[in-house]
């Protein structure tokens, strides 16, 4: 039952997305169907093998029956390394990629012993841990920006 | 030939190859890493490089990446890229019976065998593919990207329907962003002037492979597989008698890897089981297969190297990349202002055997390093997941944010997290997604420029041409293939019934 509301919710987007190419502009000199030609070919295509795939689905009682898997990606140390990361993401360009990244190694790091040994870990790795992930963000960020000349967000940072 | 020599042969060039071959095995022996991540994450430290040193980087990475899978495939049953799948199967039998140092050297030296293999096809069947490429217009381009979207879901046996679906959503998903041919529309951008340029195939990859695999493994932190033990000597190398012996198996591993490779999307893992499967069939001693036998080894191991080669044969020849690595690989030489393609050949014809001595040299750095390092390889298989998993996410962040410096990137990466980890966990293969993500440029142009020059589509097919040929094949191949499935489920019904 998952996977059909997964191929209806596609479906929907499909459908709202072949109705917007409509107010694509068409240039007067192209003669190749303009820009909508290939996203509604697409869409065409995907919903005529959806409707195929719904239809194996409703007569096949093994695939009717099989677990789509979306939930499990939102529960327990899953959704906390999601959220943990979205997080990172946020504030990787206010704060800056050295402190986002030490906070982040460092968080994490704790969070997934926790998970696998079921124990916290001990002050002394701790300390490794904060230190290595303050080292490795640094470097990074100074590779990054002396080495390669690639820009990574400065943050409060900002006399690095 | 002595100018491509003295492109390679420097040290600049060398180390690079070394280090990529090095850092590309770590990649390719931790499971859930694999080569288009490391060749995807390298990407931003080549931008500053010049063509050669930049392209001596990637494919010392991809080459290692692809052999270092044999590690945990032998050593913890886990295969460290999809390649190695069939490597679990005689290989860790093997190590289980205190043989794991002989399994480890097998397979670095039919990975050797196989890579070199399929170079020295690369070498010969690039330039003659570019000759004919050389003539194909917008229809023939349309034809081929096609007919390799297609290709790669008819080849995905019981999941075509959810492949072509992938390959839709895929193709879909490429379309957001400027138009191109005429370049007025700014297609499903709703105002957002970061999407103008669409989704970065970067970003999409990453998002695609690297994390949908930390989130699976991350639910699996609890169980830990203790390695199996390797003798402690100082290299491994197999002996001449057992070389000997193999060298048919390797061989016929090497073909069928290069074949496989230059069809689009099958890869290494295919190659792999398939080369098995021929192998224990042509065997003179089959029932000795899964109980930890070298032939085992040595058929699988030079079959994935071999889809290297092969895989780079269309995007050297036809610039129509076959694989995930391979479009990475073109996008990188296109930063580098090189245009992958049949002019390739013609007109560069230093650079396009300098790219093809570099995959050489990268597989005998990749069989050195590992015969010297195989005891040190096997101690990175251990290294704790609360350690590699938050320094992966680290190395994606950084490597999206370089691409463009733009925030917005990493914002909709999250959204392509959610999207390979629905299509992989729910059987929609992922390898048609990417695919077509990376062809669909390919396909809408030359599909709007075949209809600008010969004035319709039909007109089109009404071609007298390869582009056409390619389109009916790809047609009568989907009409076989939902009747195959028709057939063996009419066959399933009937050994039910009876």
């Amino acid at each position: 039952m998952g996977e059909l509301i997964f191929m209806a919710i596609i479906a929907v987007i499909a459908v709202f997305m072949f109705f917007v190419s409509g107010s694509f502009p068409v240039s007067i000199i192209d003669k190749s169907g303009g820009a909508s030609l290939f996203p509604r070919i697409v869409i065409v295509l995907l919903l005529f093998f959806m409707i195929i795939r719904t239809v194996i689905v409703l007569r096949n009682k093994e695939e009717r029956e099989k677990v789509f898997v979306f939930f499990e990606m939102f529960r327990g140390a899953r959704l906390v390394y999601l959220l943990g990361t979205l997080v990172y993401i946020l504030l990787v360009e206010p704060l800056g990629f050295v402190i986002t990244t030490s906070v982040y190694l460092f968080g994490m790091a704790n969070f997934m012993y926790f998970k696998q040994k079921d124990s916290i870990m001990s002050l002394q790795r701790n300390g490794i841990i904060f230190a290595s992930g303050v080292l490795i963000s640094l470097g990074m960020y100074l590779f990054f920006t002396r080495v390669l000349s690639i820009l990574l967000p400065q943050g409060i940072l900002g006399f690095l | 030939m002595l100018e491509v020599f003295a492109n390679i042969l420097t040290l600049q060039n060398l180390s690079l190859i070394l280090l990529g071959v090095a850092i590309g095995n770590v990649f390719g022996c931790i499971p859930g890493l694999n080569a288009p991540i490391a060749v995807a994450l390298a990407l931003p430290f080549t931008f500053n490089m010049e063509l050669l040193p930049s392209i001596s980087l990637i494919m010392g990475l991809y080459m290692g990446c692809v052999s270092g899978g044999l590690v945990s495939a032998v050593l913890l049953r886990i295969p460290g890229t999809a390649a190695s799948v069939a490597t679990t199967f005689d290989g860790y039998p093997m190590a289980q019976q205190g043989r794991g140092t002989e399994a480890l050297s097998y397979g670095a030296f039919a990975s050797f065998f196989g890579g070199i293999f399929s170079c020295i096809v690369l070498l010969a069947l690039a330039p003659v593919l570019a000759n004919i490429a050389i003539g194909f217009g917008p229809w023939e381009y349309f034809g081929t990207a096609a007919l390799s979207l297609i290709i790669v879901c008819v080849m995905m046996s019981g999941k075509t329907l959810k492949g072509l679906i992938a390959v839709c959503i895929g193709l879909l998903l490429k379309t957001v962003g400027m138009s191109p041919i005429d370049g007025v529309a700014a297609r499903f951008t709703f105002g957002n002037y970061s999407l103008e340029n669409g989704f970065n195939l970067i970003v999409v990859i990453i998002g695609v492979f690297a994390f949908p695999e930390i989130i699976n493994s991350i639910g699996k932190l609890k169980v830990v597989v203790k390695p199996a033990k390797i003798k402690n000597k100082l290299f491994y190398i197999p002996s001449w008698k057992d070389i000997k012996e193999q060298l048919g198996t390797m061989f016929r591993g090497s073909v069928i890897g290069t074949a496989i490779g230059i069809l689009p999307g099958m890869g290494g893992g295919a190659a792999s089981l398939i080369s098995y499967a021929q192998a224990k069939k042509t065997s003179k001693t089959p029932e000795k297969f899964g109980t930890g036998c070298a032939e085992g080894i040595f058929c699988c191991e030079s079959a994935n190297n071999a889809t290297t080669g092969g895989a780079l044969i269309p995007m050297l020849a036809l610039g129509v990349p076959g694989d995930t690595v391979t479009a990475i690989i073109m996008g990188a030489l296109t930063l580098q202002g090189i245009s992958a393609g049949p002019l390739l050949s013609m007109n560069q014809p230093v650079i396009f055997k300098s790219i093809i001595f570099a995959v050489f040299v990268a597989n005998i750095f990749m069989f050195v390093y590992q015969i010297f390092t195989i005891k040190y390889m096997a101690k990175i298989v251990e290294v704790p997941k609360y350690y590699l998993f938050p320094l992966i996410t680290m190395f994606c962040v950084a490597g999206v944010i370089s691409l463009n410096n733009n925030m917005f990137d990493l914002i909709y990466l999250m959204g392509f997290v959610v999207i390979g980890y629905i299509l992989d966990k729910n059987d929609y293969p992922l390898s048609p997604f990417i695919l077509a993500f990376v062809l669909g440029g390919i396909v809408e142009d030359n599909l709007r420029r075949s209809i600008t020059y010969y004035g319709s589509f039909i007109e089109s097919m009404q071609q007298v041409s390869i582009g056409t040929l390619f389109v009916y094949l790809g047609v009568a191949l989907l009409i076989y293939s939902a009747f195959r499935a028709n057939r063996d489920k009419f066959k399933r019904f009937r050994k039910e019934k009876t």
